[in-house]
């Protein structure tokens, strides 16, 4: 193999590592934020201490050193935790948080290639500090002293037996940074260790060894109160690289041939070894029964079936099958699922490169576009055989494309759970105390959506975390509980997700902010808008950052830059808020950015496509419209209601169609809602419904007005995809000028 | 790293301060050189170690089984306490128990 080659192997996987390394990052910030709430959730410990150990260990594999001293110290202490060596308190859990920070750091550092001295130096300073928080509170324990065979601990407890386990190391176990050694020292905190006795048969000589290759099996006693689960769990995170077989106290002489079986493979010589270990450590000769060398027929059972397959040999021999498979299935079985525990995130996952996922999408987006050409050539020719045939290949292709867009979605789970550690940190600096409620974290979105929500949604977070909740002592004086509660919550609703971001703080306050929308001349003197309107007026670009001396409690600042954000994803945003009673914001969201169910139309020989979701109806023009045919934006009544309509033709330009002008009865006006605004959009034709695969318009077309994208039609035509919040800030913006001709009122943004 | 291997030709061979799976690899071509030089048993100095885990306990069992293989013994003549608690754990403490013939190596 060429060096070039291996380099670049060895820069994918260097991604990998990086990457994984974040992953592992983000478990480990969770473990951390968990273990500060609830310190004595074992398994939360060894979550934790399980990614600090991945990162080292593969940090290790790319040489780089720094991650790997550093993150050993954070192991160290964690380690501390997890063998109940050290209690968790505030200054432990701090520290460990500092040490995520500084591993995030390091990491940074090897992802860019650069390093600095500030932050090796802050390496030193916290590596001493957790190696000072280890030694300070290990006094009273000694987790490293290992309970060597004979040294008995505390008079074994009510209820203690002893248990056999027998190990294999895997050949990589080494490798992957797992030493048998400190399982077993481990153990220790279990228990006592009876008796330990090294399987070396199949290490070879010097001449033959790979010295980093794990050669060696153990057959260990521990006299412990511990459950069979317990005991399992110390070796859960080696599940991979470990063949453990327990035996619990009550393990009759059967579970002991069967495990000598499956340990031996039926070959005598080595079953006599096995023999002799046991006797070493005290598995009395009484406990097996005399017929040592077992059933030949089952031996051999057990050798086809493989090495693991315990259950399964036992039932082929049905005579020893009922005694033998209750101990022996019990703890295959419980392995499996205690991985299954372990791991859900990496155990049923596949990672699949994105750009892979966005070729598929792409793909599939054609083979819309081909079926509904398929569909329209069925049309034309009249077959009803070949129509239904293409009506099945078409559902199937829907639901294709369903299946497809749900691989790109992740839940939002994922990023509200970096916001536990804002919350954290602020309400530490700015003395409040604040609960963070998270609810529907579940809920899926397009993973490209997710990562570009993120910064919006971390604004909303600290605004209510800045300005909403207030300090514990103004709360209580208002009447409320002293800690303050911030929500996140997200749900599907229709073919969009909401999510919401509430809190139970001071809220807006009204008065201020009308008053500083007519200071500014947003609104008229006197004016007197409803309160959607009001709260509408934060999202004003500019709005409260002009003026930072006012104590709108900071709503404003930014909120525009959200706003832009939102509707860059075609969401829309809406805030409520109760002076004194907090504030609830909302942002839904389209669930992907790649289709969407659109509605066909046709204005002069262009095809347009519309979201299906923003059409609210469709009627005939009304004769305001029809009035006026040279006029661009106008209003027209619905139903006692003034809307303002776009006649799109003279919007873009476009000669509407020579049949509308002979019959212009046959146009047509679609009415639009976007969040609380309707619209009226005069088209020539309606086409109906068209799944729309959105290709974004190449750089020429930018300066376009209120177009999204383009898609292809069935027959080959380009349609253009309406970009609704662009078209709506351009009617409502063209309405303006037509405001000293009519007399009706027409605030924009009129329920 | 790169610690530095001193096989002392005379009374014991030492393998410096840490037996653990970074140097590994390094430590068995010691020990291979060692077992093939040696015209008796081998004596190993294992007081200055103060990192040990598995790999070096597999290390000591296997150069032990290619000194046997030759009809000579291991003799470890000096162990730090990492050493010693993690035979102890293993329950290998007679590697540590220097054979009666260990005078007569030499």
């Amino acid at each position: 193999m060429h060096r070039d080659d291996d380099a670049e192997i060895i820069a994918a996987a260097r991604v990998g590592f990086l990457d994984e390394a974040a992953d592992m990052l983000q478990q480990f910030e969770q473990a951390l934020l968990v273990m500060e709430t609830d310190p004595a959730d074992a398994e939360n410990l060894n979550a934790a201490f399980r990614a600090a150990h991945t990162i080292k260990g593969t940090a290790g594999l790319f040489g780089c050193d720094a991650v790997v001293l550093f993150t050993h110290e954070v192991e160290t202490l964690l380690e501390g935790l997890r063998s109940g060596a050290l209690p968790v308190t505030d200054a432990i859990s701090a520290a460990l948080l500092e040490g995520l920070d500084q591993m995030a750091a390091l990491l940074d550092e090897v992802r860019s290639g650069r390093s600095s001295p500030a932050v090796a130096e802050r390496s030193q300073v916290l590596g001493a500090r957790l190696r000072q928080l280890y030694g300070a509170s290990a006094v009273a324990a000694t987790p490293d002293a290992p309970a060597p065979a004979g040294a008995t601990p505390a008079a074994p407890a009510a209820g203690a037996g002893a248990w056999h386990l027998s190990l294999r190391f895997g050949p990589d176990a080494l490798r992957n940074g797992l030493d048998p050694l400190a399982f077993i020292r481990y153990l220790g905190n279990l228990g006592a260790v009876t008796g330990c006795a090294v399987v070396a048969d199949d290490l070879p000589a010097l001449a033959d060894l790979d010295a980093e290759a794990c050669h060696l099996g153990f057959e260990l006693g521990l006299h412990s109160t511990a459950g069979q689960d317990e005991i399992e769990r110390v070796f859960e995170f080696a599940a991979d690289d470990c063949s453990l077989h327990i035996l619990p106290p009550d393990a009759d002489g059967d579970a002991f041939e069967q495990l000598l079986d499956l340990r031996c493979q039926g070959d005598g010589a080595a079953t006599e070894a096995l023999l002799a270990l046991w006797a070493g450590i005290g598995v009395g000769m009484g406990q097996l029964s005399q017929d040592t060398s077992a059933p030949p027929a089952e031996a051999d059972a057990a050798e086809d079936e493989g090495t693991t397959a315990t259950a399964t040999a036992s039932a082929a021999n049905p005579a020893t099958a009922v005694a033998v498979a209750e101990p022996a299935a019990v703890p295959a079985t419980d392995r499996r699922t205690g991985r299954d525990r372990r791991a859900p995130a990496e155990a049923r996952f596949v990672k699949v490169r994105a750009d892979k996922l966005d070729h598929l999408i792409d793909l599939i987006g054609e083979l819309v576009i081909a079926g509904s050409g398929a569909q329209m050539v069925a049309n034309q020719e009249g077959s009803a055989l070949f129509l239904e045939a293409t009506q099945r290949v078409s559902d199937l292709v829907q639901a294709t494309r369903d299946g497809a867009l749900a691989l790109r979605m992740v839940p939002v789970g994922e990023t509200f759970s970096r916001f536990q550690r804002v919350v954290r940190d602020t309400s530490k600096q700015l003395g409040k105390e604040i609960e963070f409620v998270v609810t529907g974290g579940d809920t899926e979105l397009d993973k490209s959506m997710v990562e570009l929500i993120a910064d919006p949604l971390m604004h909303l977070v600290r605004n209510s975390l800045d300005h909403g909740i207030e300090l514990p002592a103004e709360r209580q004086a208002a009447g409320k509980p002293a800690t303050g509660r911030l929500g996140i919550n997200a749900c599907h609703e229709g073919g969009s997700i909401v999510i919401e971001v509430s809190d139970d703080g001071r809220g807006l306050r009204r008065d201020r902010i009308l008053a500083k929308a007519i200071e500014r001349g947003l609104l008229p003197e006197g004016a007197a808008p409803s309160d959607a309107e009001v709260w509408q007026l934060i999202f004003a670009p500019g709005f409260s950052t002009a003026d930072k001396v006012t104590d709108l409690s900071g709503r404003g600042v930014g909120m525009d830059v959200v706003k832009r954000n939102i509707e860059a994803l075609r969401g829309q945003i809406a805030l409520t808020s109760t002076e004194g009673q907090g504030t609830r914001t909302q942002i839904r969201l389209p669930l992907t950015l790649a289709m969407i169910d659109g509605f066909l139309t046709l204005v002069g020989g262009v095809h347009y496509v519309l979201p299906l979701g923003v059409v609210s109806e469709c009627i005939a023009v009304p004769k305001e419209c029809l009035a006026a045919p040279t006029r661009t934006c106008g209003t027209f009544d619905l139903r006692g209601e003034v809307l303002p309509y776009i006649d799109l033709a003279l919007f873009y330009g476009v000669v509407p169609g020579a049949a509308t002008e002979a019959e212009p009865q046959r146009r047509s006006l679609v009415v639009v809602r976007d969040g609380a605004v309707r619209v009226g959009l005069v088209v020539d034709r309606l086409l109906g419904e068209h799944q729309t695969v959105i290709k974004p318009l190449a750089g020429i077309f930018r300066h376009l007005k209120a177009l999204a994208g383009s898609t292809i039609l069935g027959s080959g035509d380009v349609a253009l995809v309406l970009d609704m919040q662009g078209l709506m800030a351009a009617a409502l913006q063209a309405q303006q000028p037509v405001r000293h001709a009519q007399t009706t009122p027409r605030f924009a943004l009129s329920e | 790293m790169t610690e530095t291997l001193t096989p002392i030709r005379g009374p014991a061979l030492s393998l410096g301060s840490e037996l653990t799976i970074a140097q590994a690899a390094q430590h068995r071509e010691t020990l291979v050189d060692a077992v093939a030089a040696a015209s008796g048993d081998l004596q190993l100095d294992l007081a200055a170690v103060s990192e040990f885990d598995s790999s070096g306990v597999q290390l000591l069992l296997s150069a032990r089984r290619s000194l046997a293989e030759r009809g000579h013994a291991l003799q470890i003549v000096a162990a730090s306490a990492a050493v010693r608690d993690a035979l102890a754990l293993f329950g290998l403490s007679t590697l540590l128990d220097t054979p009666a013939t260990a005078a007569a190596a030499h």
